[in-house]
């Protein structure tokens, strides 16, 4: 199913607008989460170095003692060296205060707690696996429960017996939950307004694709208003948006287009009924005149004679058009076979012998033996004696009627002449208009179709072969039928 | 009565031309646009019955030309052409009537039978002069109340005569109004006709109704 343009816009707008706010949104809330996080870390780092640097590593003797009961100073004996932690407890409260949110742990590099602060009591705070002189930093749950962030490092402590040999690591954590409580009313901020702001743009989109689309539903009414009955007068205006222009300059060419094929089969239709109105009015009067008195048989045989002759005009003519309509709407399928055009000729001029002996015409058929053409036999033998009988017509008393060939790759072009034409050079063309009839060449043979050549016209176009006319001199009237060669089978 | 019918489909100009001869119209005709000016400019015509789509010269063409040549001769345009378009055009170019092919041909003829009234200004289809009565539809006549039986020729020349009643009509008019163009005609042949009717209508003692008007031609009326 293909979806509506509206349908297409509308969802083009809200997901890109639903993108752009979801990217807009990861960016914000990542870039404030990273700032807060590495402000909290930084802090952090700050106080466990200050943490670190309260640890001393002496080398002690069996006699040394100790010191005992000093708040501040608090050691740890080892072999060989003893452990000092020369902290101040008041300057660093926040450690102080069981479970109050502040938290560190000395450990030895054999992993052996050496100190926690005060508030860790009897809580461990594993938080790192392992740890290096790089500090690293945690997310861990802190001993109350809460969320914090926790670092840690390797460190050298100080004294006489500083090496390499001895690394203590230090822990701290602190609660970070405000961090964490910031951040995700944040998340719960963006999501929210993203929401309403998508929300949002779905109405507003809603109203630009209205807004946006209503040239397009003008236009479509315009066309919608245009039938067969107003073509003359459907022009579709230019005042729509610059991007519609070039659609309804297409519109217009096809209106146009339409116009001329309508007009051209209005023109075409009236002048085949048209044209068979005379050849009625000829029976209609010949038949009342021939009732209108008691006569003698011979004189009603003559008038029977008469109406034959004018029936047998029509039917010709009316199965030329049915030919031809069928043949235009693809009823009959059109053959491809070889024909022979010189026995075509033949075989139409048959049909003529009679008027052209009649009238002393002559006739000569020059076509070349092996001149042969691809084409649908039928058709072809329509348009041959459609062109055959305008020569006769048209031909002079003891005129001449010859057709010659000419071969070429891909065509063979046949030329029907006739003598005793009057037309000017001019006027040729004007031969294929439906009516349109050679006044000045005109002689009275009174069976004359004035739509002959406009059919054989058609009828060339159904098979895509082409035709023109030419005056030459010593009125010679030609017909140049070009047809699409044949090789023999 | 002379018509010219300029009409080129052969079967309909031959079917025509018998059924008007026959109805009593002496009858020139021509296929050719050009050759049927030429007549139209050469002869005094009752009417003239003219195609539009002709060779050599269109109908309308002729109709204009007749027209600005000051011609008043009764014009009926005969045409396959049918649109309300096509009738304006020849009625305004000066057609006294249009008809559309088919046709009926009792139609036609009451059509040229209504225009030669007009032309004579005569309204009645029955023409009386004195006891005498000439019915224009059905070619009857009767002299006081009694049938008279006259020929094609007889019955043309009467009916020009009484067209013309009290009018002194030459010749010359009679020639041009009830014979045809190629008539084979002695100069004398109207005499004789007129010697023909008198026979037939003043016969038994009956009242004169027409007159030889000495060196100028003949009156039909019951008094010079």
């Amino acid at each position: 199913m293909i979806l509506s343009l509206r349908s297409r816009f509308l969802a083009g707008v809200i997901v890109s607008i639903a993108l752009l706010l979801c990217a807009f949104c990861i960016i914000v809330y990542t870039a404030t989460r990273h700032t807060l996080i590495r402000h909290f870390d930084k802090s952090l780092l700050d106080t466990a170095k200050m943490l670190s640097a309260v640890v001393q590593v002496e080398s002690y003797d069996a006699e040394d003692k100790l010191q005992q009961g000093h708040q501040d100073k608090q050691a740890i004996r080892r072999a060989g060296y003893k452990i000092e932690f020369e902290l101040d407890v008041s300057q660093t409260p926040e450690f102080n205060n069981r479970f109050g949110g502040a938290y560190y742990q000395f450990r030895d590099g054999d992993g052996a707690v050496l100190i926690s602060s005060p508030s860790l009591a009897d809580a461990d705070l594993n938080v790192f696996a392992q740890l290096s002189a790089t500090p690293r930093y945690n997310q861990c749950v802190l001993p109350d429960g809460r969320t914090g962030r926790a670092t840690g490092f390797q460190f050298i402590p100080r004294g006489d017996r500083q090496s390499d040999e001895i690394r203590f690591s230090i822990v701290v954590a602190r609660d970070a939950g405000s961090i964490y409580d910031h951040l995700s009313f944040l998340k719960w901020l963006l999501l929210i307004s993203s929401a309403v702001m998508v929300l949002l743009s779905v109405i507003v989109a809603l109203f630009v694709t209205r807004a946006g689309l209503r040239p397009v539903c003008t236009l479509a009414d315009e066309i919608s208003r245009v039938d067969a009955d107003n073509l003359d007068s459907s022009h579709i205006s230019e005042q729509y948006p610059r991007e519609l222009l070039p659609v309804i300059g297409c519109l217009n060419g096809l209106l146009g287009r339409l116009k001329h094929s309508f007009d051209r089969e209005k023109s075409f239709s009236s002048d085949v009924a048209h044209e068979l109105r005379t050849p009625v009015a000829g029976i209609q009067t010949t038949i009342e005149v021939a009732l209108s008195r008691p006569r003698e048989p011979k004189e009603y045989q003559a008038d029977l004679q008469t109406c034959l002759q004018i029936v047998k005009s029509m039917n010709r003519m009316i199965e030329t058009m049915l030919s031809l309509a069928r043949l235009e709407s693809k009823q009959i399928p059109l053959k491809h076979e070889h024909i022979s055009l010189r026995d075509l000729i033949d075989d139409c001029w048959v049909s003529f012998a009679d008027r052209a002996y009649d009238r002393r015409i002559s006739f000569e058929n020059r076509v070349s033996k092996d001149a042969g053409c691809c084409s649908d036999k039928g058709l072809l033998s329509m348009i041959l004696f459609n062109i055959l009988d305008n020569a006769v017509e048209y031909s002079n008393q003891a005129g001449r009627i010859w057709i010659e060939s000419e071969k070429s790759a891909e065509s063979v072009i046949l030329s029907i002449s006739n003598t005793g034409c009057k037309l000017n050079p001019h006027e040729a063309d004007d031969v294929f208009g439906s009516f349109w009839r050679g006044d000045k060449s005109r002689e009275d043979t009174g069976t004359h179709c004035g739509i002959g050549l406009a059919v054989v016209q058609r009828l060339v176009q159904v098979f895509g072969a082409s035709i023109k006319a030419d005056i030459k001199p010593e009125n010679i009237f030609t017909i140049q039928l070009s047809l699409p060669a044949g090789q023999k089978s | 009565m002379r018509l010219l019918l300029i009409e080129d489909y052969k079967p309909l100009q031959k079917s025509l031309v018998k059924g008007l001869r026959e109805a009593n119209f002496a009858v020139d005709y021509t296929g050719d646009g050009r050759e049927g000016l030429w007549y139209a400019k050469s002869n005094d015509y009752d009417v003239i019955i003219l195609d539009i789509m002709l060779p050599g010269l269109d109908g309308l063409s002729i109709l204009k030309k007749l027209r600005a040549l000051g011609d008043t001769t009764h014009i009926l345009i005969l045409t396959a052409k049918d649109t309300l378009e096509d009738k304006v055009r020849g009625l305004e170019l000066g057609a006294d009537d249009y008809l559309i092919k088919p046709f009926e041909f009792e139609e036609l003829l009451a059509r040229l039978r209504a225009l030669i009234r007009r032309d004579y200004k005569k309204k009645n289809p029955q023409l009386t002069i004195e006891d005498l009565t000439i019915d224009l539809n059905t070619h009857q006549v009767h002299r006081a109340g009694q049938l008279i039986t006259l020929t094609a020729r007889e019955y043309a020349l009467l009916e020009y005569l009484a067209m013309r009643e009290g009018q002194i009509v030459t010749r010359t008019d009679i020639w041009e109004h009830v014979y045809e163009f190629n008539s084979a005609a002695s100069s004398n042949v109207v005499d004789v006709y007129i010697g023909y009717l008198r026979k037939k209508v003043e016969k038994q003692g009956k009242l004169a109704l027409i007159h030889t008007i000495r060196g100028r031609g003949y009156l039909l009326g019951a008094k010079l």
